[in-house]
């Protein structure tokens, strides 16, 4: 229909044809168009409809503008030279060889570089990390977890000028103004105002709605008991990596994989499309399974307060074993930390005293060297002994027992009353080869091997090296370096019947994508007979009866077996053993006749007593209480249950049992050394720091009786003066001179204390 | 109807005025029509590339720059059609009222509540909810009228007060509302655009490098009189020294294109679209492209638009009547500088100044006003070619006979 209809009007061609075939055919071709195109044909309905514009109207009038009524002649005005367009389309044609040119360049030739550029600048530099694993106790209780908290961040480049918000952030976060001010004006893309802050900031700070500040989730760990077991578990860093503990020992297992997300990072800093990398839960930390008894690590550690407390001891240590398995049930070290906030924590609150600190064991070694001697058939438990009247000079040098001069002693009375003399001479008995020897077999001298960093293997010397008085000193527990573990480890080889198995702590690692890996528990190694193993224990069980040295440990319901220790250490000033300083210890098992738990409770320092029965003996009875109600065992005779239920509900008071003059007489672990050690010896014991400013200074060593002076009338400078002498640590008020003080004059004064002075200006 | 130009003889010819639909496909060129699809299609893709990032993280549908482009590429399509069917020798007509409505509009952009600013630049007209870009309408109203004018003035264009004068004196007043918007890319290629066509036309070459002379201390004082003028001059000659502040963008733009190597990281997967480089989908999609199809692609774009430049300008070269020639010459040669130009920023060969990459950049009115142009393009290679096999050959000689006599 169209076609037809335009077909009058002609083919381009036909019309235009050539110039000259135009010009001659334009009168023509005029003269005939001319009705064709005038609005009446325009107008009729046919050709409008036919017609392709919309608007016919307008077409007519331009249809009409075109019509040319100039003379041919004319028509023939040169169009410019083609020459002056293709030149100008060769000015274009090298402008674009000029940019393809620049574009080789920079991408052929600097391309690589470039590419660098981008990559470098494109890609996440923040890897994502999974959630890192839980902590759990032996009954699944979670004693460390991963939580999301909120930390507050800034994109600088995002910010506006208006800071009208600052003073607000500050408050809010708590910071300096300037020192925010300086983050927020920094060049960087992104930058952390203030890490992992409390739900209330974070919505406070959203609530300040300023484009370009904002808060993001980030993985906090959290501790649930704060403080328990701390020493145990360790801590991590900010950053989730495990700095000490179990978070260290087991980092890699603990630790939630890291997705390398290759990813793409926007000029703001942001990863973009994260989350499609991240498969949905393989990724994160394993669980871990401790054999730690939240329970029995609870009681372990206030019992610890309570005694260094009352002791103003310097520090202790409780370990708490199941012989049978050898599972650490508890850990306790004292001074602890909260690994929740690390800031205030000290380098000495942070120390695992149970397995990165060395020391004297004291008596507690008798049960080692009697065991030896028995096994290597040296002695009867029956066989007498003399204790030489209590003071016995061997090697050139004199050990003493305490308190007491024993005549003849039975090997099991030796052990009951800890006579040094008697077992200095079963130690001379068994020779140094053969006790060293036990020492090792015994696990001293060895890492246990447990699962947690920073162990010490402790200083056994060479037998080779044992002179006589060393190897009598060895025999009582002075002269090695034994941890408090290995010390423990020992009285469970008694405790087990001869068998010694090494102690551990992991149950099991649960990986989230596979089925849990149950550390497996070691058979053991039979150390000794099973007879002598036995003989031991009831001699051990008589230190707990009357005239043994730690009735104070008794449980009631149950017969205990243990061992007390009293070791002198080594004066740091004075580098000889010292009449000041002691490490009070018990070491023990419960029921003894079917051991449940193995527990050593070590004092450092304690001040006012030292008497290993007396500083460390209730500590291991409320342990001891506590450890077997947790584990449900309880006396099968109805009365005694009545009294071990009471004892465990009771309150911990520790000097409950209160000693009769009879039962001090039994306490005979006492000092047993005198006289300086050679400065070899103290080497290789690692046992004596020196504190260089008090020996320069020649600041004489406190005397036994080192008493409070009186300040009063004193200037600051001479209090200042006097209190270095004496060893006090000064705490002044006031200015002036002293008018008041706290310990009053004359009383007595261990190194360290507080001397608390008040100053006024005179008149 | 009462001509403009009665004084003067007109300066075209009878032309075929209803062209079929049949007959126009048939005619329609179609390397100018493949590159122009080429480009068009590189451009959604790389749009929507560039763009969706950004859509997302401020609106949340990452497709919505792609919608607008497409909506206004089919807006442009529409037009087009309807271009295809007038006439070259009706603009000749729309000359006058283009010229006057092109400027009346970019008086607008600086009255208070119709005009727009963005990123600093007063450069749009927003009316109902429609915004426009004068400046993208300005270089056709000045082709337009430049064709028109010295079609009309035959050979006086080779005086120097008929034929340079007043073409100076027009094209300037619509650069100057121009370039205090301020819109440098814009002024640059229309008076690129000027200088080629007077060139075509005939003018003295001592004109034009008069013209070029006295503008330099005006450009001078230009841009020693506008800080950030001054700083993308700096930041071009040393992009990376400046890389963290003001030579930013320049820098990115470099790392950009670059890293693309020889066959680019494959569409869709550039990094500096990632908020590093900005204006990622408008001004600078040259660099993404770069990125993200390397050399090979630079390759089809630089050709495409070859293609079409070249077509045109050649079309021009045949066309035997003074107006239709200087329309598709004048109109290849914008396109052709506005397409070199902004390349040339892109890869650090000139100082950035805001100007969109032909049917590639996103930018609603400039695809617009781009298809309109394409749509004249290819009406007038069209209308050549429906003469072509007899008007071809005859027009050399014909223009090398009026070279004789004059």
């Amino acid at each position: 229909m169209k076609r037809q209809a335009r077909r009058p009007v002609g083919g381009l061609q036909d019309r235009l044809g050539s110039l000259s075939a135009i010009r001659k055919a334009r009168q023509k071709v005029k003269s005939e168009r001319r009705p064709r195109t005038s609005p009446v044909r325009r107008a009729s309905p046919r050709r409008a409809k036919s017609a392709p514009w919309l608007w016919p109207w307008v077409w007519a009038r331009l249809q009409r503008a075109f019509e040319d009524d100039t003379p041919p002649s004319r028509r023939e005005e040169p169009v410019p030279p083609a020459w002056r367009i293709h030149l100008a389309l060769g000015i274009l044609v090298i402008l674009a060889l000029i940019v393809v040119g620049r574009a080789a360049q920079l991408q052929l030739i600097a391309g690589d570089g470039y590419a660098r550029v981008a990559e470098q600048q494109a890609t996440t530099q923040s890897r994502v990390r999974a959630k890192r694993g839980a902590i759990k106790d032996r009954h699944g209780s979670e004693l460390a977890i991963t939580v999301d908290v909120d930390s507050v961040y800034a994109e600088p480049r995002r910010l506006g000028s208006d800071r009208s918000w600052l003073p607000k952030l500050a408050t809010i976060l708590n910071e300096k103004p300037t020192k925010l001010a300086k983050k927020l004006n920094s060049d960087r893309a992104f930058v952390f105002l203030k890490r992992r802050v409390d739900p209330a900031t974070a919505e406070a700070v959203r609530a300040l709605e300023v484009t370009g500040l904002a808060t993001q989730p980030e993985p906090k760990r959290f501790y649930t008991n704060v403080s328990l077991a701390s020493h145990v578990l360790g801590f991590s860093s900010t950053d989730g990596v495990g700095r000490a503990g179990i978070e260290r020992a087991l980092d890699d297992r603990l630790l939630g994989q890291v997705v390398e997300t290759e990813g793409l990072r926007d000029a703001l800093g942001r990863s973009v499309a994260t989350e499609a990398y991240i498969p949905d839960r393989v990724l994160e930390g394993a669980d871990v399974t401790l054999t730690i008894d939240k329970e029995i690590q609870h009681a372990a550690e206030e019992a610890l307060k309570a005694t260094v407390e009352k002791y103003h001891a310097k520090g202790a240590v409780a370990v708490v074993l199941e012989p049978k398995s050898g599972d650490l049930l508890a850990l306790a070290s004292y001074p602890t930390f909260n690994p929740n906030n690390l800031a205030g924590a000290t380098n000495d609150q942070q120390l695992n005293r149970a397995i990165s600190q060395v020391m004297e064991p004291g008596s507690t070694m008798k049960m080692v060297t009697i065991a030896a001697a028995l096994e290597e058939k040296l002695i009867r438990p029956d066989q007498k002994i003399d204790c030489e009247g209590g003071k016995w000079k061997v090697g050139g040098r004199t050990i003493g027992d305490a308190n007491h001069k024993y005549g003849e002693l039975t090997v099991a009375e030796v052990m009951k009353v800890s006579s040094n003399i008697c077992a200095a001479k079963i130690g001379l008995e068994l020779g140094a080869e053969r006790l060293h020897s036990w020492l090792y077999r015994f696990g001293f001298g060895e890492k246990t091997g447990i699962d947690l960093p920073g162990e010490v293997r402790g200083l056994i010397r060479p037998a080779a090296n044992w002179r006589t008085i060393a190897l009598a000193n060895i025999a009582f527990g002075q002269g090695v370096s034994v941890t408090p573990l290995q010390v423990a480890q020992a009285a469970s080889v008694i405790a087990n019947d001869g068998v010694l198995v090494p102690p551990r702590i992991l149950v099991s690692i649960e990986p989230k994508d596979g089925a849990a890996e149950v550390s497996p528990r070691e058979p053991g190694e039979r150390v000794l007979s099973a007879e002598t193993a036995q003989a031991v224990r009831r001699m051990m069980i008589e230190v707990t009866e009357e005239g043994g040295t730690a009735l104070t440990a008794r449980v009631p319901g149950f017969s205990v077996a243990g061992k007390t220790g009293t070791a002198q250490k080594i004066d740091p000033v004075t580098k000889a053993y010292s009449h000041e300083l002691y490490i009070s210890s018990f070491v023990g098992f419960v029921p003894a006749d079917r051991p449940e738990v193995a527990i050593l409770v070590m004092i450092d320092e304690p001040k006012g007593a030292y008497y290993g029965g007396v500083v460390a003996g209730p500590a291991f009875r409320e342990i001891a209480v506590a450890a077997l109600a947790a584990r449900e065992v309880f006396p099968e005779d109805r009365a005694a249950k009545e009294a071990f239920l009471t004892a465990h509900r009771a309150p911990l008071v520790l000097d409950e049992i209160k000693l009769g003059p009879n039962d001090l007489k039994g306490l005979n672990d006492g000092p047993a050394l005198e006289g300086e050690l050679s400065a070899e010896a103290q080497a290789l014991l690692g046992l004596a720091p020196v504190e260089p400013e008090a020996a320069k200074e020649g600041v004489r060593a406190p005397g036994s009786g080192s008493k409070m002076p009186n300040f009063a009338g004193l200037g600051l400078h001479e209090v200042l003066n006097r209190s270095a002498e004496v060893r006090c640590d000064p705490v002044v008020e006031g200015t002036g001179r002293v008018v008041a003080q706290t310990p009053a004059p004359g009383a007595p004064l261990a190194p360290g204390d507080r001397c608390e002075l008040r100053l006024a200006p005179r008149g | 109807m009462k001509r403009i130009d009665t004084e003067d003889a007109p300066t075209t010819m009878p032309l075929p005025i209803g062209i079929s639909a049949g007959e126009f496909s048939r005619n329609i060129d179609p390397y100018i029509t493949g590159a122009a699809v080429v480009l068009i299609a590189l451009g959604t893709v790389l749009v929507y590339s560039a763009s969706a990032v950004r859509a997302q993280a401020a609106g949340g549908d990452g497709s919505i720059y792609l919608v607008r482009h497409l909506s206004s590429v089919f807006v442009g399509l529409l037009l087009m059609a309807a271009i295809l069917r007038v006439p070259i020798e009706a603009w000749s007509k729309l000359a006058y009222p283009l010229l006057i409505g092109a400027l009346l509009m970019l008086a607008l952009v600086f009255v208070p509540g119709v005009g727009r600013r963005v990123n600093g630049a007063l450069r749009w007209i927003s009316v109902a909810g429609i915004s426009f870009q004068p400046g993208e309408l300005a270089k056709l109203a000045t082709v337009v009228y430049l064709s028109h004018s010295l079609a009309k003035k035959r050979e006086k264009v080779r005086s120097f007060s008929v034929g340079f004068l007043p073409h100076v004196l027009v094209t300037s007043l619509m650069v100057g509302l121009i370039i205090i918007q301020p819109d440098l890319g814009t002024s640059a290629v229309i008076y690129l655009t000027l200088g080629l066509m007077l060139f075509v036309a005939g003018t003295k070459i001592g004109y034009l490098v008069l013209a070029a002379v006295a503008a330099l201390p005006v450009l001078l004082h230009y841009v020693m009189s506008r800080p950030h003028a001054m700083a993308r001059l700096t930041v071009f000659l040393d992009p990376e020294a400046y890389k963290r502040d003001i030579g930013y963008q320049v820098w990115e733009s470099l790392v950009s294109f670059g890293s693309g190597g020889a066959f680019g990281l494959g569409l869709g997967a550039g990094k500096q679209k990632l908020y590093f480089l900005p204006e990622s989908h408008t001004d600078f999609i040259f660099a993404v492209l770069g990125q993200e199809l390397g050399f090979f692609g630079v390759l089809i774009a630089v050709g495409a638009f070859l293609i079409i430049v070249g077509r045109g300008m050649w079309t021009a070269g045949k066309l035997p009547c003074r107006f239709p020639m200087f329309l598709t010459f004048g109109i290849s040669a914008w396109l052709g500088a506005q397409a070199v130009v902004n390349m040339a920023v892109v890869t650090a060969l000139l100082p950035t100044k805001g100007l969109t990459l032909p049917f590639i950049s996103y930018g609603r009115s400039s695809m617009i006003v781009n298809l309109i142009a394409l749509g004249i393009l290819l009406r007038s290679t069209a209308e050549l070619r429906a003469q072509q096999p007899a008007v071809a050959k005859k027009r050399r000689p014909a223009a090398r006979r009026a070279e004789v006599p004059a």
